[in-house]
Order: structure tokens, then sequence, then C-alpha cells
């Protein structure tokens, strides 16, 4: 039955269309259904993908509940920009349309795509025809190109397989390029190729031979490869190979070489039971010699040599009676368990445990050195009641006493008109000089009146000092 | 208790965390070098994080897991403990060859939150308490640490998240609703209240000693509004900055400076009118930033704010914190800091 759409409904549904089709939505809006209406006045909508209801305004747009709707969230606000439900788009007038498409006036339907849960023709002509599955009654074909064909009876004029697989051939006359079968009685074979799973043989000759299992008495083979084999005797004649892994109690000979050996243990015994030598360095003067006796376990001898290179060395006990005049340290030597000795050192910090005590080296909040100590108990905890800190003389931080006054010498001229009521503003260090025997005592502040100063102190400005602008270098004033 | 004025020496040591207590644990190591950064920008809610330098053989012996860096600070022979920053251990790399050194990097206690969304749709209720509601999208989000709210707020409307926001940033939302901040302190513990009103630091002339001889000074007033604009359909609001003594104002500037506000967002019964004159007088603000670097002094934060009181430091007043910057390492401790002082050019109440 041909449906019927009026001008004004295919006008409104033409430019429904139209609009959907115009209509780009934001990266931030998403469709909704209107659920409810609460007594604020707010809307709530359940969003695609949402398991529950959103709070929405939709000042611009007239919705009711049930009404499909375009969402814009942003700026913490869901808002309805669009009511999808009042489009000219409705769905009776979609139907209507699909109608007419479908059983117009010419009853004809022709489309490029079409999407189908049942369709029933009586008369089919199809260019293309593919399916998942197919049940046909009686099939009559021309030609049948298939992968794999299954019938339960099957009369043929003629058979042509590139491969066949059957449980009973009988047959007056067989002629075979190669046949693989599990039992075969015969009174005679004779095959270029034969496969079995079982053989009892007398005596066997092949070119070729792949056996699972094999008792003869004699088998010549030219080529043997086996995944395992129970010799009494192997002598391999003239430059044999063997690869892969040979397994063996004893292995004699005069000569063995090898690319590598991988064993629990070597012993090398020469004509007086000693071993003699692995890896020489000299080998005529026999100076380079590593000696251990036939006995590995009860080595006395030690390793003798006059260099030991090795990339790690790994032993419960080293006695060394000179490890060396500089010991390098690429990052940290530990020597026996916790509460032992270990030794750090990241950079150009050291730390180190030694005698229940943990001191490591670093920097103050001015950049010089000094050593923190603090004690650790048996367990390894620290106890941050015993600690404290060192200064380390390094650098040009602390200098010695000559170093001081001749520098102090300098500087002295150089200040001399020194106003002595300002305060600085700046890092200050004093240096106490003991005029009698040049010894100083070394101590630092962030602030200080000169005024206050006595007579007989150096005083030490850093270069950021407000009130010496014109030293780029560290100054050292005399103040008396 | 440090003397932070005074001389002292520090040395810096990685604490593994435990999970469960947030107790400091077992120390792992000293480190080689370690600065942070914090910020208070919208651009980074995670608010802090962290790089670190370390032996190649300490960093194979954790792994990814929750630190805490320390500072032993020693000071007339007696140490002090002074934690640094709590920090999720994160991407690291070292080259085999050449280096002993392992180079990583760290999250702050924020960040499990940032690595889940939230669900299509999912927003705040109008009337609960938005501190409360923060905290448990953080707690949902997957962070650990403790949190901590101080005072409360009620929503004064719904606040939908938009989709495919993390909880963290769901979060931040609910909080800049209320104009409330986060804060993370050294334990990794996140402390969620308004901005402080009251100074954290005092910088007098016993402390303007903490302050180095850089300050610099930067602001730009080309942005600042002095037109705020509601689109309201035919009903649409504007609010004009014409005050003769605002310096910003139209007649004084000689042009005029548009902020469109398309999503109002009014507190409870407050009118559309008096809406656009409050975001005219916040919109309105000059942000005279300064920057400058100082001494280490525990418990500066971004939005802590640092009242001045000495002219020879080159500004009087209250700074709020923005960001930060702290390294430790063999040149010693260094901070430098970006405070602003807002300027408020438009406030019709107080000028009335």
């Amino acid at each position: 039955m041909a449906a019927e759409m009026n001008d004004f409904e295919l006008d409104e549904f033409v430019n429904g269309i139209r609009s959907l089709l115009d209509y780009e939505p934001a990266e931030n809006e998403m469709a909704g259904v209107v659920t409810k209406t609460d007594s604020n006045g707010v809307k709530w909508v359940r969003l695609a993908g949402s398991p529950a209801d959103t709070p929405a305004k939709s000042s611009a747009v007239t919705t009711k509940t049930g009404d499909l709707v375009q969402c814009r969230i942003e700026n913490n606000v869901c808002t309805i920009v669009r009511n999808l439900s009042s489009s000219s788009v409705t769905v009776s007038l979609l139907g209507k349309a699909m109608t007419a498409m479908v059983s117009g006036d010419t009853g004809k339907l022709s489309t490029e795509y079409g999407n189908f849960d049942d369709l029933k023709a009586l008369n089919a002509s199809i260019e293309n025809f593919s399916a998942s599955m197919a049940s046909v009654k009686y099939l009559k074909a021309n030609y049948i190109d298939a992968e794999a064909i299954k019938a339960t009876y099957m009369t043929a004029e003629t058979i042509r397989a590139n491969y066949m697989l059957a449980e009973t051939i009988e047959a007056t006359y067989a002629s075979l390029a190669y046949l693989q079968t599990y039992y075969i009685t015969a009174s005679q074979i004779a095959a270029q190729y034969l496969s079995a799973q079982t053989a009892n043989i007398q005596y066997l000759q092949a070119d070729f031979g792949n056996l699972n299992a094999a008792t003869a008495n004699m088998i010549k083979v030219r080529d043997l490869f086996a995944k395992t084999g129970l010799f009494e005797g192997v002598t391999v004649l003239g430059d044999g190979t063997l690869t892969g892994t040979l397994n063996a109690t004893l292995l004699n000979g005069d000569t063995a070489r090898f690319s590598n050996i991988y064993a629990d243990a070597i012993k090398i015994l020469g004509e007086d039971g000693l071993y003699r030598a692995l890896n020489l360095r000299g080998l005529d003067t026999g100076e380079q010699q590593i000696l251990i006796d036939e006995y590995g376990e009860s080595l006395e001898g030690g390793i003798h040599g006059s260099h030991i290179l090795a990339e790690s060395i790994t032993a419960d006990k080293i006695n060394v009676t000179q490890l060396a005049t500089v010991l390098l340290l690429a990052q940290y030597m530990q020597v026996g368990a916790t509460g032992g000795v270990h030794i750090e050192s990241v950079g150009n910090r050291l730390s180190f445990l030694i005698g229940g005590y943990s001191l490591s080296t670093a920097v103050d909040d001015q950049g010089n050195p000094y050593m923190s100590y603090v004690a650790v108990t048996p367990s390894g905890n620290e106890n941050p009641q015993q600690s404290g800190w060192y200064e380390l003389e390094s650098g040009e931080y602390v200098r010695s006493a000559d170093t001081i006054v001749d520098s102090l010498k300098t500087y002295y001229r150089l200040v001399s008109t020194f106003p002595s009521d300002k305060a600085v503003n700046g890092e200050v260090a004093f240096i106490s000089v003991n005029e009698l025997d040049g010894s100083s005592v070394f101590y630092m502040t962030n602030e200080i009146v000169l005024k206050n100063l006595r007579f007989g102190k150096w005083v030490w400005f850093d270069r950021n000092s407000v009130l010496n602008p014109t030293n780029t270098n560290m100054a050292l004033k005399w103040v008396g | 208790m440090t003397q932070w004025g005074s001389p002292y020496k520090m040395s810096c040591h990685l604490y593994l965390v435990d999970p469960d207590t947030w107790e400091t644990g077992s120390r792992v190591a000293s480190v080689k070098s370690f600065s942070m950064s914090r910020s208070g920008t919208d651009q980074v809610p995670l608010l802090e994080s962290c790089t670190f330098e370390m032996s190649n053989a300490e960093a194979a012996r954790e792994g990814s897991r929750w630190y805490r860096m320390v500072a032993h600070v020693a000071q007339k022979n007696s140490v002090e403990r002074v934690p640094i920053m709590t920090f999720l251990r994160s991407d690291e790399s070292k080259d085999l060859k050449t280096t002993t050194v392992t180079k990583g990097s760290g999250y702050s206690t924020l960040k499990p939150a940032d690595l889940v969304r939230i669900t299509t749709g999912d927003y705040a209720p109008k009337g609960v308490d938005g501190p409360s509601f923060a905290k448990k999208l953080l707690a949902d989000g997957g962070v650990l640490a403790p949190i901590e709210v101080v005072g409360s707020f009620k929503l004064s409307d719904y606040v939908v998240f938009d989709p495919g926001m993390t909880y963290l940033e769901a979060a931040w939302d609910v909080l800049d609703s209320g104009g409330w901040v986060m804060f993370i302190d050294p334990n990794g513990v996140i402390t969620i209240k308004e901005k402080p009103k009251e100074h954290d630091l005092l910088l007098d002339r016993t402390n303007a000693k903490l302050i180095r001889n850089d300050v610099k000074e930067s602001f730009d007033e080309i942005s600042v509004c002095n037109r705020y604009i509601v689109p309201n359909g035919s009903d649409t609001v504007i609010c004009v900055n014409d005050l003769e003594d605002s310096r910003m104002s139209v007649q004084n500037r000689g042009f005029m400076v548009d902020c469109v506000d398309t999503s109002p967002t009014p507190v409870d019964g407050e009118s559309l009118d008096h809406y656009a004159m409050r975001m005219l007088k916040e919109s309105s603000i000059v942000q005279h930033k300064y920057n400058y670097t100082r001494r280490f002094y525990p418990g500066i934060l971004p939005f802590s704010l640092v009242k001045a009181t000495v002219g020879s430091l080159g500004f009087v007043g209250d700074l709020r914190v923005l960001s930060q910057s702290v390294s430790f390492g063999s040149g010693g401790v260094k901070v430098s800091e970006t405070a602003a002082y807002e300027e408020v050019t438009y406030d019709p109440w107080q000028l009335k």
C-alpha cells in the first residue's frame, strides 16, 4: 500500500533532514533524554553513556520529559542547546518517508545498500551472492569451486584430488605416487619412499631414513640424525663432526679442541698428577703458571701470578697487605654485613658507616663542605640524639693562617676608610687571628653591626655585599 | 627549632613512606641533588613536582614508591630533621655507559586522582559542603595521603563536570566555585581551606635578610577589564568601570577592555547586576608580580601570604605566593619565588 506524504509534510521532512545534516555538534556536546523536571524547574537529563541523571539548564530551548536533546557541558554547567525530538524529522514522518520509498508508485525497491532481517522473494536474480550460511534443497551448478566438501554419499564419474583422506579405499588397481597408511599387508613392496608407524625388518638398506624406533642387526646409514642414542662404541672416521649436545661419561682422545667448555668441575691431570697450566703468558719461561694440587678441595698454594685482571672478584675474604696507593671507587664499596663498614661515594660526596656511626660529607646552605655524623644502633636505626657535624677544611672557604694574613694585608689598605657605623646586608665571615702564633678561628653570620667589632678581627665579606660593590672577589678587611 | 635567619648546615636524605600509616620509614639514600617546583596556577593542578639525582646502585634498590625528602639541619651542634617534600617516584633515565647517576622525577600526592576519569554526567549537587565533596572526589580518585578540611562552604549551584575530566580536575572545579584552594605540606598531607588572609611570613627588619638582593617586578595591564558583559537574551547586563578615582576606568585609560561571561554563576540570591559588578572588581585587579630569591624558610607554599613591611626590599604590602622552585645541591639551598601584589582598581562598594 502506497503511503501518502502531502507537500507540507514533504517540505518539513526535507528541511528537517537538511538541518540535521548541516548541524555539527561541538566536542563538548552530547545527546541525552529529558527524564524529569523537578520542583525548582531544573531539567534532568540522562546523557548518553551516563548511568545517572544530570541537572541541566534549558533557558533557550523548550523541552518536555522524554524529549531527545543535545546538551553542552561548559564552565561546569550542563545546558540543553537543541531539542532533537521537536525537529521537523519526527519518527512518524520518517516512517512515512520510508514506506513511500519502498512501496511507491513503481512498486520496486532500488537501493544501493540494504540491511534486512528477513527477505522473502519468489524469484531472485543476484549478480553476486555472498552468505555466511545457505541451506539449499537442490543445488545445480555448472562449476563448484570449494575449499572443503563434506558429503554423506557422492557419486562421481571422475575424481581428481591433490590430497584425499579416506577411511576405506577399495580398488581393483591403484597407481600411487605417494602412500601413507597405518597398516599394509602385501607380499612385495617396491617403493621409492616409505613411511610406516612400525616395521620389523631383518635387513634394511636405505638412502634416507627417519625412524622413531628401529630394531635391526645391522643398519647401513649414510646420514644419521637422532634425538637420543645409545651406542656401545662410536668411531668417527676421517674429519667427522658432532653437532648439538654430546652426553658421555668418559671421553678419551689425544687432542680436544672446543670453542667453549661449561663444566661443574674441571680436573686437568699431568704426568705427575699436577695441574700444569691455564691460559699461560710466557709459556716458555713457565713463570706465569697457576698451581694447584690434584685435589681441588685442599688447595693450599693459592693463586700466584704477576697480574690478576678481572672485571669482578667475589670472595668471603681478601687478605691484602697493600691494596693500592690510590683506591678508585666508581660507585661504592661495601665490606661485611650490616653493622660492618660501608663506604660509599657518589660524585664528590662520601659517606660511610664505621664504629657505630654513620658519617657523610655534604655541603651547607652556602655550598661549603662539612661532615655530619649520626649514631646507628645494631638494628640499623639512626639515633638523632647522638649526632652533629664538623667543618671540613677545603677549597678557599677556610685557608691556612699564613694565606689569611697575606690576604688581609692586601685588603687592609683598600678599606681603611670603611664606614664603621653601617650594618652589612649579606653574608659575613669572621676570622679571629692570634697575632702571637698566627692561628685563626673561623666562624660566620648573616648580619653584623661593624661598630660593635673589637680590634683584632678580620672581616671577610662575600661578593654580594652591598657595601662592597666595586670588589668582584672575596674581600678580607681589617677592622681595628 | 632551627633559626632560619642564622647560619646552619644542611644535608638531604631520602626516606621511604609507609603508604598505610603515611609515617616516615627507613632511609634509602642520600641524593646528589634535589629540586622541586611548586605552582598554584590553574595550569598545574598537581601543585608540585620534583627531580632528583642518586647513584645507580641506590636507585636500583627500590622501585616506584612513595618517598619523603628530609633535610638534616645542623645548628649549634643540634640536628633537626625537616621534611621537604613527599612524592611518588616516577620516570627515570640513566646513561649506563658514561655515568653512575640516575636522574628521576616525582609527582605530588595528588597524582593518583589525576589518572582516573569521572563518569560522563557526574556533578556536585547544589547545597552540599564543597570542601567535603572535593575531599571525597580526591579519595575516590585514589589519593592515599591524609586529606584535611578546614572550614566549609555550600555550593550555590550544581557543578557539572566536563566529560573526560579527572577526579583531581573535578575537585579543583568544586573548590574554584567557592574560591577555595588546596595545600600540600612537606609530609604530603593535603589541606583544603580558604586562601589565607593572615601572612605566613613577615618580612620585617629581622627577616628582611631572608630576601637576596635581586628582586624583580613585572605586571601586565592590557588584559585588565573595565567593562563586564553578561549576555542574557534581551536583558544583557553591562557593568562599566567609569569611576573617576580608578586609574583603570574607561575615561582614565581612554579605551575599553571587555570581559564577556556567557556562563554566569551568581551566588544564592545574588542579582545579575550585583554579580556583574562583583566580577568586574575581580577582573580589574592588576597583578604586580615580584620575582626574587631568598633563603630557605619552610612552610611557605603557593597561595601563602608574605607580608613585607620594610621599604628597602623594594615592595611593601601583602604578596600572594604564585610559584616557587627550591633546589638542594652542591651549591647549597636556593629558593626562587614569584609572588604577586594584587592592586584593586575597581571597588564601587568601598568608594561609595
